[in-house]
């Protein structure tokens, strides 16, 4: 929308150009009518009433939070539960509101808007202190993750009900604060009580795939498919490390863990989903993918983590891990399903074959090899000095790949990943290896000059292209 | 020219009706089932305490001192019982068959203690505690009428039986806590707690009693 400065500033200069005779009269008139210039001075004082009445209703909220304050140690609970659920109800209610109030004026469009999801943010976090207040009113002791979980569903229904973003994020961020609690605590995967808490924490890789992506399309919002993402992809590492614990092949479970994961993310497409014709996360999810290969290259191009990679086995007592293996193999068909789609030949690719394109082929070798080294490393010889160096070279070829994609495609980000992918691992390599200051300082000034060249020629090559 | 214009004009009508699409009306019931989807979680919560209020037990539970460090955490009391301590709890008929050769119970593991109600009623002004009588992995069934058995969680060394908090108003809580510790350096049967014990065997704090004083929040 454009801002009240600037039609200020039209009105004028286009006063000028009419008695200048730039413009005629009527295309002056068709100005006026598009800027609305008639109600600039109505916008104004609406907005100085807006002003005046947050002002009072920030000082009104003041006045009943420190009354309530003051009061709260005297109420009975009844006065209590009465009081915090009416503000529930009547935060959300008063935010609905306004938040549908059509705005006539030209530049006040959004305001109350704004401040109607203000208030059911408000509401979001209001819901989570009535939670917690029910729990203490009754003495229930109980761990917090599950109030975290709970809030965080209760959130999520808010979220698809307004189509809010904002609420999205949030009932994800509650999600995951109560997930990793919840995994902190030790709770999950062990034997004892089972409670539908605890079946949220073992699933939270399929749950979350199925109650926050499809708000990502909801929403039409990239930041909630980022979010969903970093909730289940770690959700997912963490039911196959518990897979680990138990007296299974360890190699093979490895090279699931590196293969899964990145798999999954790059073979995502969107329009395998029904009902969704646009290609609209795909490339979220690869740019992902990406990332998550470059921090398993990064990670493991150390020679001290395949030395220190060791197995360790928990007590007998983890004997609900199995449960857990539900959604690896859940996610292992989808994988299936996702890739069999990127072989099959179909009408978007240009070549009509099946196979995979070029970029899909080099990815998919890095899983292998990356796997397949996990695996010989751990369950048939210990390879460290030759694991690191493949993935050293892989993480080479990763970094100078992404700085070739970038240079063809003029792409900025794949350019600057993979230029910072390369003298990370310089410098990682020179810092692990060589002793001598000397050396270490040549390398760093080497690596600096580079990197400023080296963009300095991608910026104009870049404006070249244009 | 004219035709120019007036395209100019319906683009111009174009833009300015844009706006009104952009904030398309959202019927109310997308904001009601949410919100009453949230109120059913905040009422769901105390709905096990509240059954237990009602239909439950009551049950006075002997406490014993707790590490002071971890005495007050936040706005609540943490409460240890003599049930919570194994070592109470070794000497009891069917130790063998929860615990087993162990000098503990494994953690995680549910367990049932019955308690049996004191036979006569105590002269002095203050409760007297039910007594544990047998410790069993399954819950007791056809129980007589003056026994009733709770359920606890091991978590190895202490038995959790849900009932170790009992949050207290902010401006009494020094002054109560002041009470409890002298209570428990010279007469410490003479702090208790009363509790509700459901069907189930699940329990929920209602009340302390320290001494003759009776804190109910």
């Amino acid at each position: 929308m454009t801002n009240e400065k600037f039609r200020r500033q039209l009105r004028q200069e286009a006063n000028l150009w009419r008695e200048e005779e730039l413009i005629n009269n009527s295309l002056y008139q068709q100005l006026s009518e598009r800027y609305q210039f008639n109600s600039i001075e109505k916008a104004a004082s609406n907005r100085f009433v807006l002003i005046l009445f947050s002002l009072g209703g920030i000082l009104l909220g003041l006045g009943i939070i420190t009354f309530v304050a003051a009061n709260w140690q005297e109420w009975s609970k009844a006065v209590k539960l009465t009081l915090l659920l009416s503000i529930f109800l009547a935060v959300n209610i008063a935010g609905f509101y306004l938040w549908q109030t059509e705005t006539d004026t030209f530049p006040a469009v959004g305001i109350k808007r704004r401040f109607g999801e203000g208030l059911f943010i408000f509401g979001a976090l209001s819901l989570g202190a009535n939670i917690s207040l029910m729990a203490q009113m009754f003495h229930i002791s109980g761990s917090p993750y599950g109030l975290f979980l709970v809030w965080g569903l209760g959130v999520l229904t808010m979220a698809y009900g307004l189509e809010l973003v904002s609420l999205g994020f949030i009932s994800i961020l509650l999600f995951g604060i109560g997930y990793w609690q919840g995994i902190a605590e030790g709770s999950v995967f062990s034997a004892g009580e089972y409670s539908w808490l605890e079946f949220l924490l073992e699933h939270t890789a399929i749950i979350g795939g199925i109650l926050f992506i499809p708000l990502a399309y909801w929403c039409q919002s990239r930041v909630i498919f980022i979010c969903s993402l970093l909730l289940l992809i770690p959700a997912l590492e963490v039911n196959i490390a518990t897979i680990l614990s138990l007296n299974l092949p360890f190699g093979f479970w490895s090279a699931i863990a590196i293969i899964l994961p990145i798999g999954l993310l790059w073979g995502y497409d969107d329009s395998l989903l029904p009902k969704i014709e646009t290609r609209r996360f795909q490339p979220l999810a690869r740019s992902l993918a990406v990332w998550l290969l470059g921090i398993l290259f990064f990670s493991f191009s150390f020679q001290n983590s395949w030395q220190s990679l060791e197995i360790t086995k928990a007590d007998d007592t983890i004997f609900r891990a199995i449960w857990g293996l539900i959604d690896v193999v859940l996610f292992s068909f989808l994988i299936f399903w996702e890739w069999f789609n990127l072989v099959k030949p179909s009408t978007i690719k240009s070549v009509k074959k099946w196979g995979l394109d070029q970029i899909t082929s080099v990815i998919s070798g890095f899983l292998i090899i990356s796997s397949v080294v996990a695996f010989w490393h751990i369950s048939i010889n210990p390879i460290p000095v030759v694991a690191t160096l493949i993935f050293n070279i892989q993480m080479f070829l990763l970094g100078g790949g992404l700085v070739r994609i970038g240079l063809a495609q003029g792409n900025r980000r794949a350019f600057w990943g993979g230029m910072v992918l390369l003298t990370l691992q310089i410098i990682s390599r020179t810092l692990e290896y060589n002793t001598e200051l000397l050396f270490k300082a040549f390398v760093f000034t080497l690596c600096g000059i580079g990197v400023m060249i080296a963009g300095l020629w991608f910026e104009r090559h870049l404006s070249r292209q244009h | 020219m004219a035709e120019l214009e007036s395209k100019n004009l319906q683009d111009i009508q174009v833009l300015v009706s844009q706006k009104n699409t952009n904030t398309k009306k959202i019927p109310f019931w997308r904001l009601g089932i949410p919100l009453l989807f949230q109120l059913a979680l905040i009422l769901s919560v105390p709905a096990q305490a509240v059954y237990t209020y009602v239909t439950g037990t009551t049950v006075i539970l002997q406490t014993m001192p707790v590490d002071p460090y971890d005495f007050l955490r936040g706005y609540y009391q943490t409460l240890n019982y003599n049930i919570s301590d194994r070592d109470n709890l070794k000497s009891l008929p069917g130790w063998q068959e929860v615990a087993g050769e162990n000098e503990r119970i494994p953690a995680n593991t549910i367990i049932y203690v019955t308690l049996e109600k004191p036979e006569i009623a105590s002269k002095s002004e203050n409760l007297l505690a039910w007594k544990p009588i047998k410790i069993s992995l399954e819950k007791p069934e056809d129980l007589p009428e003056n026994q009733i058995a709770i359920r606890g969680e091991s978590q190895g060394w202490n038995i959790k039986y849900g009932v170790e908090r009992y949050y207290m108003p902010e401006n009494q809580r020094e002054k109560i806590n002041q009470e409890i510790n002298d209570t428990q350096q010279t007469q410490p049967e003479a702090f208790v707690v009363e509790v509700k014990v459901n069907q189930q065997g699940k329990a929920i704090p209602i009340s302390l009693w320290v001494r003759e004083h009776k804190y109910q929040f």
